[in-house]
């Protein structure tokens, strides 16, 4: 019930996430992609556990790191503070100070080098579905017929400690070994 | 002893069903309740189970489906949560399955219906109608993405329930044959038993005759009918009781089966014969023929007494009394049928025994002028009414008084001085004739003192006691309390008692007269020569005296048979050592004739009548020889 509850609280959150999720992709690459691509990463952060994550206290900080000129930058902070599982999604600059990231947005050159540089820990690397990072990410947005879809490379993935729900892996274009 | 017919029970007698009957109708139809509740309880939980547990696996399946929808709902990608969806089809109950986003927005739907022939769909569609719909909301973390509805079909459970409720129904009919095959076999039992029961209820074991139940029933039953015309024969035997005691109980036993036998041949074809108990038999004729009349009956009845009726050789003297009422002329119902017949049969044991009395209202009003009269009798006794002469008794070689015999009157306050003969079988049929002896007795020892007292102690005093006094018990009560009131000398005092009244209970009656010998008393047998006049009991009984009745005497002469009759009763008297008292001495030539055949005493007419104690004292104090003055009456 308090999930359902919770739900009727934040109602007008996702009723914006669900009319933005409906919008035809090539509408979106004009208005909002960022937004879309911002909710796919929200929605693909749901589904995949970081080690040690089950000894965290509760709203615990779930990082993502992203460029501060990245167009996916605004409508991520409108996502900040959300739940992520147990914990709490925040979103920090690539190119900032420096932050633990949990999850790393690249869509860039200029973040990929970024990311080298700062991350430290083992992260979820996503790229964006219209930047191919030279290292290939566990999670890669890819614009396909007419469709926002992602790819999975679960060895990436694996080394980088990160397990990835079946349930994800189901509704992959591709899921790479 | 008569074969054991299973004749036909009473037709008036309204038999309830049977009970075997009802044994087993009531032992199969709760059997079938017990199976019926317990059928129905079991099918009804188990149904109630089965949907139960239906609901939970469609609410478990509901369960997994809604958490591989979430991310699909999640991601809007209606392909993989249709792939999600088409995971059911293993599950055949499943028919459809519907996600709806969180606006309510249908987003995929699976359904498990192939397509069918019309007819079939229709059917489908009648089934549908029993769908358990399960509602399942698809939650991604705390968020509600949506909801999965699965519509479960319960064509497999109703299938399930039928065949159930067949197996049921097909138990409960295997049950109930074994149940009513074990209940026949306690139906045969039962059946036996209720048979035995009949018989004790409405059959007579010794006779194999029907019983009182039975010929109640059969009388009320045709006194039910209006238009029904019948005799009712009571039949009595007579000194039944003598067989029993003489010849012990397996000859009176077997003498009732012969009776029984002969009494069924008489008028088993146009009637039955019942036994109602002891020595009385009724037969309930219905058809007479033509000009047969109820003397008719009751002259066929008295017939079969007269059979000889042997046991073990031996022949059993029987016969019998019989009373007889007809319907509707002499009673409306059963009971005054055979009180009218009770009634008859008491008047034709009274005028002699062996014979038959027709019912006539007459009877009733002698009854009732009887009842009057024993109320009066009742009365007399308190009131001291009652008064005793004495008739002489003489040694008739001195003619001197020796004693006398105590006789009772009623001077009655409107019809005068009753002489016993008016009152005595009245008090015998009412039982006073025990009050009516015990008063006898003490007035005769007040007086047999008082002569005492006045010089003539050496009279005896001889008092004639019942069959009742012996029969209960009442009589060596009587004599103590008489001879304790009195002061009388018991020596002086003497017992009459009737050969009848002796046999009812010899071995009692033995022990009784040895008492009151050892009182000092004398014991007389009165009217010997009138009843059975056994020689058994001469020997057996403690008596001292035989009186002669007074009809031998009457007609006494130096010749004929009476002659050789007190010549006989006076040779035994004399040879067991017995005095011999003859009664009813009116002439010189009887008195001559005594003389000659030794007889010891006498009394009658001749000598003196009854007297008040007075005269019977002036008589003596005349101290005159007799003969007496013309005899007087």
């Amino acid at each position: 019930m308090s999930g359902l509850a919770s739900w009727r609280r934040a109602w007008p959150v996702w009723l914006a996430g669900v009319a933005l999720a409906l919008l035809p992709i090539g509408d979106a690459l004009a208005v909002e992609r960022g937004a879309l691509e911002a909710a796919i990463v929200f929605n693909v952060l749901q589904f995949v556990e970081w080690p040690n994550e089950s000894a965290l206290p509760d709203g615990s900080p779930l990082t993502l790191c992203l460029r501060g000129d990245s167009p996916l930058m605004a409508p991520a902070r409108l996502l900040e503070g959300r739940a992520v599982r147990r914990m709490a999604l925040r979103v920090a600059r690539l190119d900032g100070p420096a932050h633990p990231c949990q999850a790393v947005y690249i869509d860039s050159a200029a973040a990929e080098q970024d990311a080298r540089n700062a991350v430290r820990e083992p992260a979820l690397v996503i790229g964006a579905s219209d930047y191919r990072p030279a290292a290939r990410p566990s999670i890669q947005l890819v614009a396909a017929e007419g469709r926002l879809a992602f790819d999975i490379d679960q060895r990436q993935a694996k080394q980088s400690g990160l397990s990835i729900s079946s349930r994800l892996l189901r509704l992959a274009r591709t899921v790479s070994e | 002893m008569t074969s054991r017919v299973a004749l036909q029970p009473g037709r008036g007698a309204a038999r309830p069903r049977s009970l075997a009957r009802r044994l087993t109708s009531a032992a199969l139809q709760s059997t079938a309740l017990a199976l019926l509740v317990a059928g129905l309880a079991v099918n009804v939980l188990v149904y109630g189970w089965s949907h139960a547990t239906l609901r939970g696996q469609a609410e478990l399946q509901a369960a997994i489906a809604s958490d591989g929808i979430a991310p699909a709902l999640l991601f809007r990608d209606t392909r993989a949560a249709g792939e999600v969806l088409q995971l059911l089809k293993s599950s055949p109950d499943v028919r459809r399955a519907t996600v709806l986003d969180a606006t309510g927005q249908e987003f995929a739907r699976y359904d498990a219906a192939a397509p069918r022939p019309p007819a079939a769909a229709t059917q489908a569609a009648a089934a549908e109608a029993g769908l358990i719909e399960v509602r399942q909301p698809v939650v991604q973390g705390r968020e509600h993405l949506g909801e999965l509805r699965l519509a479960v079909s319960q064509r497999a459970l109703q299938r399930q329930t039928l065949m159930l409720c067949g197996a049921t129904v097909l138990s409960a009919l295997l049950g109930l044959v074994v149940s009513w095959l074990r209940v026949r076999r306690v139906r045969r039992a039962v059946g036996r038993a209720e048979n035995e029961l009949n018989q004790l209820a409405y059959f007579d074991p010794v006779t194999g005759l029907q019983n009182r139940h039975a010929a109640m029933e059969l009388l009320a039953g045709l006194a039910g009918e209006p238009a029904a015309r019948f005799s009712v024969l009571l039949l009595d035997l007579d000194d039944f009781k003598l067989v029993n005691d003489t010849m012990g109980h397996a000859a009176g036993d077997a003498l009732l089966g012969q009776l029984g036998g002969a009494l069924q041949h008489a008028f088993g074809a146009t009637g039955q014969v019942f036994r109602l108990g002891g020595d009385e038999f009724v037969a309930v004729i219905r058809s007479r023929r033509a000009g047969e009349s109820a003397e008719h009956l009751g002259r066929h009845a008295i017939a079969c007494f007269n059979q000889p009726m042997r046991f073990r050789g031996k022949l059993m003297p029987v016969h019998a009394s019989v009373g007889i009422a007809e319907f509707p002329g002499h009673g409306a119902t059963a009971q005054e049928l055979l009180r009218a017949a009770d009634t008859a049969m008491y008047r034709a044991k009274s005028s002699g025994k062996n014979g038959f009395a027709i019912y006539d209202e007459s009877m009733d009003r002698e009854n009732v002028a009887r009842m009057q009269l024993s109320e009066e009798l009742a009365a007399a006794l308190q009131r001291d009414e009652l008064v005793l002469h004495y008739q002489p008794i003489l040694d008739l070689e001195t003619e001197a008084i020796i004693g006398v015999e105590a006789l009772v009157r009623w001077r009655h306050p409107t019809r005068g001085m009753l002489m016993p003969g008016a009152f005595i079988e009245v008090a015998e049929g009412s039982g006073l004739i025990v009050e009516l002896g015990g008063w006898v007795l003490r007035a005769a020892a007040r007086q047999q003192a008082a002569w005492q007292a006045r010089g003539l102690g050496h009279l005896f005093v001889a008092v004639n006691v019942s069959a009742q006094q012996l029969a209960r018990r009442t009589l060596i009560d009587q004599v103590d309390a008489a001879l304790k009131d009195s002061g009388a000398d018991p020596r002086q005092l003497q017992i009459e008692l009737t050969e009848h009244a002796l046999i009812e209970d010899v071995a009692a009656n033995v022990q009784m007269l040895a008492v009151l010998k050892l009182r000092g008393m004398k014991i007389a047998i009165d009217d010997f020569g009138t009843g059975l006049s056994s020689l058994s009991y001469l020997k057996r009984l403690p008596i001292d005296k035989i009186k002669v009745d007074r009809s031998f005497v009457n007609d006494l002469s130096a010749t004929g048979e009476d002659f050789a009759i007190v010549a006989t009763i006076v040779g035994l008297a004399n040879a067991l050592k017995k005095e011999v008292v003859a009664e009813g001495i009116e002439t010189p030539q009887q008195l001559a004739v005594l003389k000659r055949l030794r007889a010891q005493h006498g009394q009658g007419f001749l000598f003196s009548r009854p007297l008040p104690a007075a005269d019977v004292e002036a008589l003596v104090a005349r101290a005159d020889t007799f003969p007496a003055p013309a005899p007087a009456r």
